[in-house]
């Protein structure tokens, strides 16, 4: 049985908790999506993270709520309403806000299923404003309401006349403890979560610094200082930025990528030492700033270990020749199913081992980047050639075998049917061993081309 | 020149794998001049009848079609393509087929090598080696004898000579054949895209699952015989096996269950007595002129076509029902046969309503006849055990 967990927008005669099969009597052309509720809660916890623009406390209130403690951020706006206006905006969803002195006033009114989508509740003025409300509003158990409407209190007014002594010894404490956070006297504690650290560092020069042997000393104590705080938490950076602020204003940055997550200050000083000679001082930097932008969990290790040392050498390697030569051009051959010869390698990062399979038919050890056209002699129509022509020098076939014949990958290329190589491997009478291929067939409107596209030794 | 005969080849009806349909095999093996056809699908013979009628529709110039099946099997033992020489063997085969499937999952068939042993006498068998070339060909050459071919296929690699040297060497006479999926190789992306969905995965992430060239095509006899230019021996023994297999689909005619009659009765003289009989008491006083006349038609039609042993089996669910005290009462066109009245089938008089038999049987319309008897429901059951 399958029910609705929520609707979008309201439509008459559908409501929560109402079965699949019902609501698409009474609407036909309902679009349904799965309901997903560990993703609805990381996703209110984004967003409270993200709504710490407006203020430091902000916490979820699930399943589809948030705190946000404003007192003092209202100073950043003319008023208190144009604060709620610019959080309804940043929200860009369909919400309802409400901004009391209180939590459970804040809470009553936004909860509150009529009225206006932004409301503000004067200073004092909580007692007024939820007058008229039931008490469910007020986050009071279901049987106390019941039992409260069952003597005729079905307003927040009519229970606040109640002296609170009789409310406990009738209802509990909790009713008397949501009234009292709803109209003032009592404190509701929320969980704040804390900010997350950042990782950064700063060092601020005394006299402008110009000169190349000033920054290696503050990167080397920056760095230090990071990667002390990265250990403790046991986290290292996978990527790292440098920020020079010249005395002018302007800014200067830096970056270094790792292939596995470090927290080697002296590695790390040395890398972005590296790149010091395209630094541009200026007048003089006056501001520097080291943080790292992505980090991850890195379990401790050894200092010395076979393999796992040779691997740390090997990322020491790749970061320094990222840094030299670019990111882009490091890389390591890893196998992709195709039996086109030079579509079955792509390309992946350098710390990635792949595993290869042996191949089912002969490879060449080396594979040139691009076939090279040869002339070749071969008889019709599918044996080997007996001799070819390349870069000028003519070379006679000592032995021969083949054709292997791969077709053309129709998804990519086209479906002609001559679209197909056959390929031979070929031994020269001075010995060379190569891997000669025939492109598309004889007999057919264009004539075949021969290319000689890798060697076995 | 030789005559050329592909004798593996795998219809639509190897699900996933076969991409081209009876029809267009055998009209494009028509238009090489194939002599013969040898239907192969994967452990069924599902793919046969439509072959057979397209190479009848063609008429002469058509291959002949041997009917047979590729059978897969759940142990070691390589591929096997079992084709019947005559009927009896094509008994055996469907017998075969029938066993591994109900041994099998269901959709499956799952065949071991010691079934074989019941179905081996009397076919002719092709033996496809694995791919890397090792196995045992003891245990099928004590089965077949010489009746047993070795495929030798051009796999367009590059050590396909060496390979059929190595397969020359096991003793087993070669059989040339190109191992067929496809009518044309234009067919070749449907087969990649049936190849994707069997293994459950894209054209960009097959790789290796896909064939690397699309040479499993119908080929002409010359192109056959040029491709074994080094053992034209293989494609001799295409058409010498072709010729050893003289079974055809049109040697099978309906066979209805056994119906008992008295001993030296035929059942066409047994119905018509019985039919005299029953006359006899429906009309105590002399059976009229016109309604001896319509029996004795009916008679001639029922006996001309063959279907006298179904009257009688029907007669005996009547006679049984009607001993046990059962309601029943025949209905529809059944109710045009005088026949039927006589037996007591039927209750209506061929005296007070005009009958109108070519409504029920004629000889124009090959169907078999149908006879709707109604029973009275509560003790259906009881009939029908």
């Amino acid at each position: 049985m399958r029910r609705l967990a929520a609707i979008w927008p309201p439509a008459p005669g559908l409501h929560e908790g109402q079965t699949l099969a019902e609501a698409r009597a009474i609407l036909p052309d309902l679009e349904v999506l799965p309901a997903d509720p560990a993703a609805d809660a990381g996703a209110l916890e984004a967003l409270a993270q993200a709504a710490t623009r407006f203020t430091p406390m902000a916490a979820a209130d699930p399943p589809d709520g948030l705190w946000l403690d404003l007192t003092g951020c209202a100073a950043l706006w003319p008023d208190e309403a144009s604060m709620l206006w610019a959080i309804a905006a940043w929200l860009a969803i369909p919400a309802r806000l409400a901004l009391a002195g209180t939590t459970g006033a804040a809470w009553a009114l936004a909860h509150a299923p009529d009225g206006p989508e932004l409301r503000l509740c004067p200073p004092g003025g909580e007692a007024k404003a939820l007058a008229r409300l039931s008490p469910t509003l007020l986050r009071v158990s279901p049987r106390a309401v019941a039992g409260l409407r069952r003597v005729g209190l079905r307003e927040v007014a009519a229970l606040a006349r109640i002296p609170r002594g009789e409310l406990t010894t009738r209802y509990g404490k909790e009713v008397v403890r949501r009234l009292g956070q709803a109209l003032g006297g009592e404190e509701e504690p929320i969980a704040w979560p804390p900010p997350a650290p950042a990782w950064e560092e700063r060092l601020d020069f005394a006299e402008p610094a110009t000169t190349a042997s000033t920054f290696e000393r503050a990167l080397l104590h920056l760095a230090g200082r990071l990667c002390q705080r990265l250990a403790a938490g046991g986290l290292g950076g996978l990527r790292f930025s440098a920020l020079f602020r010249r005395t002018d204003g302007t800014a200067a940055r830096m970056a270094v990528g790792a292939a596995r997550p470090m927290r080697d200050a002296a590695r790390l000083a040395r890398l972005f030492a590296m790149q010091l000679d395209t630094l541009d001082p200026g007048l003089g930097i006056e501001t520097m700033r080291l943080s790292a932008e992505a980090v991850e969990k890195v379990a401790p290790c050894q200092a010395l270990l076979g393999h796992e040392a040779r691997t740390a050498d090997l990322a020491a390697l790749a970061d320094s020749l990222a840094v030299r030569l670019g990111q882009a051009r490091l890389w390591r051959p890893a196998p992709r199913p195709s039996h086109v010869p030079e579509r079955s390698l792509a390309r992946t990062g350098v710390m990635q081992a792949p595993s290869w399979l042996a191949p089912a038919t002969p490879r060449p050890l080396r594979l040139l980047a691009r076939p090279e056209p040869i002339m070749a002699t071969a008889p019709v129509p599918d044996a080997p050639p007996l001799q070819f022509r390349w870069q000028g020098t003519l070379h006679r076939v000592r032995a021969a075998s083949g054709p292997e014949r791969i077709a053309a990958e129709w998804w990519r290329d086209g479906a002609r049917p001559d679209r197909l190589r056959d390929y031979y491997r070929v031994e020269t009478a001075d010995g060379a061993r190569c891997w000669l291929f025939r492109a598309g067939l004889h007999g057919m409107p264009r004539p075949p081309r021969w290319f000689l596209h890798g060697f076995f030794a | 020149m030789p005559g050329y005969a592909e004798l593996v080849v795998a219809t639509a009806f190897s699900f996933l794998r076969g991409a081209s349909h009876a029809t267009e095999l055998v009209a494009r093996a028509a238009e090489l001049g194939i002599a013969a056809l040898g239907i192969a699908d994967r452990n069924t013979v599902a793919g046969v009848v439509r072959a057979h009628t397209a190479s009848r529709e063609l008429g002469p110039g058509a291959p002949r079609i041997l009917p047979g099946a590729r059978l897969v099997f759940a142990d070691a033992t390589p591929d096997l393509v079992l084709l019947p020489r005559d009927r009896a063997a094509w008994g055996r085969l469907t017998t075969l087929l029938t066993h591994g499937k109900a041994q099998g999952r269901k959709g499956g068939c799952t065949l071991f090598l010691s079934d074989l042993e019941a179905a081996a006498a009397g076919q002719a068998a092709i033996l496809i080696p694995p791919t890397d070339g090792n196995f045992d060909p003891r245990p099928l050459q004590k089965l077949f004898g010489h009746n047993l071919s070795l495929a030798a296929i051009r796999h367009w690699r590059d050590d396909d000579a060496s390979r059929l040297r190595h397969l020359a060497g096991f003793g087993i006479p070669l059989l040339a054949t190109g191992d067929i999926l496809m009518h044309t190789p234009e067919r070749r992306p449907l087969a990649d895209v049936l190849a994707c969905i069997r293994e459950s995965t894209t054209l960009e992430q097959a790789g290796s699952l896909l064939a690397a060239h699309a040479e499993r095509h119908l080929k002409p006899p010359a192109e056959m015989a040029r491709l074994f230019a080094a053992c034209p021996e293989a494609i001799a023994r295409t058409m010498a096996v072709a010729d050893s297999c003289r079974f055809s689909l049109d040697q099978l005619t309906y066979e209805y269950p056994d119906e008992p009659v008295p001993p030296g009765c035929t059942p066409d003289g047994h119905l018509a007595a019985l039919a005299w009989e029953g006359a006899a008491r429906r009309w105590p006083q002399g059976v009229p002129e016109n309604v001896r006349a319509t029996m004795q038609k009916e008679l001639a039609v029922i006996a001309e076509l063959g279907y006298a042993r179904y009257f009688l089996t029907v007669h005996d669910i009547a006679v049984f029902a009607r001993t046990r005290g059962i309601l029943c009462q025949g209905r529809g066109s059944a109710a045009n046969s005088a026949v039927c009245y006589a037996l007591g089938i039927t209750a209506v008089d061929p005296t007070k309503i005009e009958l109108l038999f070519e409504r029920f049987m004629s000889a124009e319309r090959r169907e078999p006849p149908d006879i709707d008897i109604d029973f009275e429901h509560e003790r259906r059951e009881e009939v029908i055990q």
